[in-house]
């Protein structure tokens, strides 16, 4: 089963600078992709950073087998599941992580989620943003563009820092129940 | 409250806690319990990472313009020439460092050593294949499993609806809508097994293959649309609307098995028994493809009272010749209720009757024109058995010689047009021990005249049974002391109330969108108001919380 496009070429007998363009080509095309395969599997940013480096350069060293005619997806959601694993043998107990039974669960379910669909998300949300209330943007720009601490901005504001956490999870909510309602209805390839 | 709900609460929360990175081992225990054992709660976990993972990546890729957040079709083409200036930049860096480790590691180590993994698939795969995006008033079959928009498909887990219509999109990208009554079925992501009714497959470029297998064919895609029709007999009908599909007949052990043929566009096919396999050519008909599901009000959300249940009306989202819109209440086009003859009214759950508060300025019918709250309404309009044909007669005070018409009257606060699908949105309070449907009323224009018709509707498109009707909060029955209602806007406001009483059993908002074209409207027409008489059919009348006209859909583009 293939969950992205098919490929139309070969590697095999491709000259070193060819693989290197090819594998460019498609490594763009699905790198946060499987960015985000990495993070659902481990939700903290450091790890999911360290662990896509080292898949990176695990899919080109193997990229010279990989089938073009598979998913190239899918086949990378084979090395970064392994190295969602080994990184968990060595980081053991340093931060808690989900056990093995769940991030096979989670491993099996988001590498069928397609890339399409990733996109649609990101449009979906650029529209979503627009209908948030002024005074949720600017808190959403805050701590996504400016990156500002919670504990910053509850000093500024003098509002309680567990409030502060409860709004972002308000909007988060919100923003995640509208881009449901957007994708869900759009109809979108009818 | 529903236990789902109570459920969705405390998954996002520990969501939220995860990306707040403030989430306790207690928690991070908990979010790994429900998510061992919950496939929805790992669907949302997913997207609500995306999400996370999205608003980093604007905070990395999108200027600070950008960040404005401006409506989506110009952010849409200022975020093309972002994605030419910064972003460019960015990506250039990304893909420099790529190309510069590329390098190092040809020098040093060439690409060829073993894999650590097999080109084989990683993992296995797990029981969904598709998620439903879409129903419009379905009802399933007896003891078959309940699916709502977000529910996964499940592999080798038979699905049967008696009515309404449902929309999958499968993992690959293929979309398929089904019609009732419908059985259907899926092996895997690339099958679906059709046993009885309608199914119109649309197949993107990269699905191709996708088969839809019926009782005695199997119909295999070739990137296109096509419909398949199986009677109850597994008579299978084949129309192919766009591209090319391969109808292979299966063989039924009657007969040597038949060729499998290619269908291009406008060819259609169709495989019955009759003493063993026949597969005829029939007439091409495009009308058996169902490109979308029907124009109606999709869903809307309200605000949660003290019970955690639906209070005051936020927004509405409506799908208006097969797009869909999302109306806040402030957008909307208000009312003024201008007649009523009937029998009740309902308050919140402070039970305080607005006709005798002792404030002048507060009326009973403000209950409906002035509140987006769905605890309020002037419920209970009187009935009648046969539509209007003529004009009702709305005095402000009942004139004996000529009683006003049963019914309730409303005035828009500008003109509605007529435009594509529902115009007009229309909510009820049903109680849920009540007709699952909602309770069928006439609606008639204003002002009325030869041209025009009165329509009824039969049934809400959020309907008892849809999984986007929402609980209600406490509210208050008032009735009026005089047994036979009152008969007039006068009366409505004058007349003795019982004081009212809490309604103990539960309620739910319905939904429905009114078309001013049933109604007689050419497209464009306008509208001034509405006259609204339940159907004299049972004991139960229509009780109407909110009503509100739909913006032109010119300026919803805009």
């Amino acid at each position: 089963m293939n969950y992205d496009h098919k490929n139309s070429f070969s590697v095999e007998g491709l000259s070193g600078e060819d693989l290197q363009e090819k594998f460019l080509t498609i490594f763009t095309k699905h790198r946060k992709q499987i960015y985000s395969y990495i993070y659902s599997l481990l939700p903290n940013c450091d790890d999911a950073e360290d662990v896509f480096q080292r898949t990176s350069l695990i899919i080109w060293k193997k990229f010279p087998e990989y089938d073009p005619s598979g998913s190239f997806f899918y086949w990378s959601c084979g090395v970064a599941f392994y190295e969602v694993k080994n990184f968990m043998k060595v980081a053991q107990r340093k931060r808690l992580h989900f056990c093995e039974d769940v991030i096979e669960h989670l491993a099996d379910e988001r590498s069928m989620y397609p890339q399409h669909k990733l996109d649609q998300r990101t449009s979906a949300l650029q529209e979503c943003l627009h209908k948030l209330k002024e005074r949720d943007r600017e808190l959403v720009r805050q701590v996504y563009r400016d990156h500002a601490s919670i504990k910053d901005l509850a000093e500024t504001t003098g509002a309680a820092i567990q409030t502060l956490y409860n709004r972002l999870n308000h909007i988060r909510r919100q923003l995640t129940h509208c881009i449901e309602r957007t994708l869900s209805y759009t109809g979108e390839g009818k | 409250m529903s236990q789902s709900n109570q459920h969705d609460d405390i998954l996002y929360e520990l969501l939220g806690a995860l990306c707040n990175e403030t989430i306790t081992e207690g928690q991070h225990q908990q979010l790994e319990q429900i998510l061992s054992t919950d496939m929805d709660a790992r669907e949302k976990y997913f997207n609500y990472l995306d999400l996370h993972l999205n608003l980093k990546r604007m905070r990395d890729e999108i200027p600070e313009t950008e960040l404005e957040f401006l409506p989506v079709r110009r952010s849409m083409r200022a975020s093309q020439s972002v994605w030419k200036n910064s972003q460019m930049l960015l990506l250039m860096g990304t893909m420099v460092c790529i190309t510069l480790v590329i390098g190092l590691l040809m020098l040093t180590q060439p690409p060829s050593i073993p894999p650590q993994v097999s080109q084989s698939a990683p993992v296995d795969h797990q029981t969904a294949v598709a998620k439903v995006t879409q129903t419009a008033s379905v009802r399933f079959a007896e003891g078959a499993p309940f699916l709502k928009v977000g529910s996964p498909v499940k592999i080798f887990q038979e699905y049967a609806l008696s009515e309404g219509q449902i929309q999958l999109v499968f993992a690959n990208g293929a979309e398929v809508i089904l019609g009732a009554p419908v059985v259907f079925e899926s092996e895997h992501a690339m099958h679906l097994s059709v046993r009885y009714g309608s199914c119109s497959v649309f197949v993107p470029e990269g699905a191709e293959g996708f088969t839809v297998e019926t009782p005695l064919s199997n119909v295999v895609d070739f990137g296109t649309r096509f419909s398949v029709n199986v009677s109850e007999t597994g008579s299978t009908d084949v129309q192919v609307i766009e591209g090319e599909a391969d109808v292979r007949p299966l063989n039924s052990g009657h007969q040597s098995q038949l060729e499998s043929k290619r269908l291009t566009k406008g060819m259609a096919q169709r495989l019955l028994t009759n003493n063993g396999l026949i597969v005829e050519d029939i007439p091409f008909d495009d009308a058996r493809y169902i490109a979308q599901l029907p124009d109606r009000v999709v869903s809307y959300t309200t605000t949660l009272g003290p019970e955690q249940r639906a209070e005051d009306l936020v927004d509405v989202t409506v799908q208006r010749g097969g797009k869909i819109y999302e109306y806040a209440v402030e957008d909307m086009i208000g009312i003024d209720l201008i007649h009523y003859k009937g029998g009740s009214f309902i308050t919140r759950n402070d039970g305080i009757d607005p006709g005798a508060d002792g404030d002048p300025e507060t009326l009973r019918r403000h209950l409906i024109d002035r509140d987006r709250s769905l605890l309020t309404g002037i419920i209970n309009p009187a009935a009648s058995k046969t539509p209007l044909t003529v004009s009702p007669v709305m005095n402000e005070i009942e004139d004996p010689q000529n009683p006003n018409t049963p019914g309730m009257a409303i005035r828009f606060r500008e003109p509605v047009v007529n435009d594509a699908g529902p115009d007009i949105v229309l909510f009820d309070l049903q109680v849920i021990v009540h007709n699952t449907a909602g309770d069928p009323f006439f609606v008639t224009p204003l002002p009325f005249t030869s041209n025009r018709k009165t329509h009824k509707i039969g049934r809400f498109d959020i309907d008892l049974a849809s999984s986007e009707a929402k609980l209600l909060e406490k509210f208050w029955l008032h009735i009026f002391t005089q047994k036979s209602g009152v008969s007039s806007l006068s009366e409505l406001e004058s007349a003795p109330g019982n004081g009212g009483k809490w309604h103990v059993v539960g309620a739910k908002a319905l939904a429905v969108g009114i078309d001013l074209s049933d109604l007689g409207f050419a497209e464009g027409e306008l509208v001034e108001g509405l006259f609204i008489q339940d159907v004299q059919d049972d004991k139960d009348y229509v009780d109407p919380i909110f009503i509100a006209g739909l913006p032109a859909l010119k300026n919803a583009d805009n």
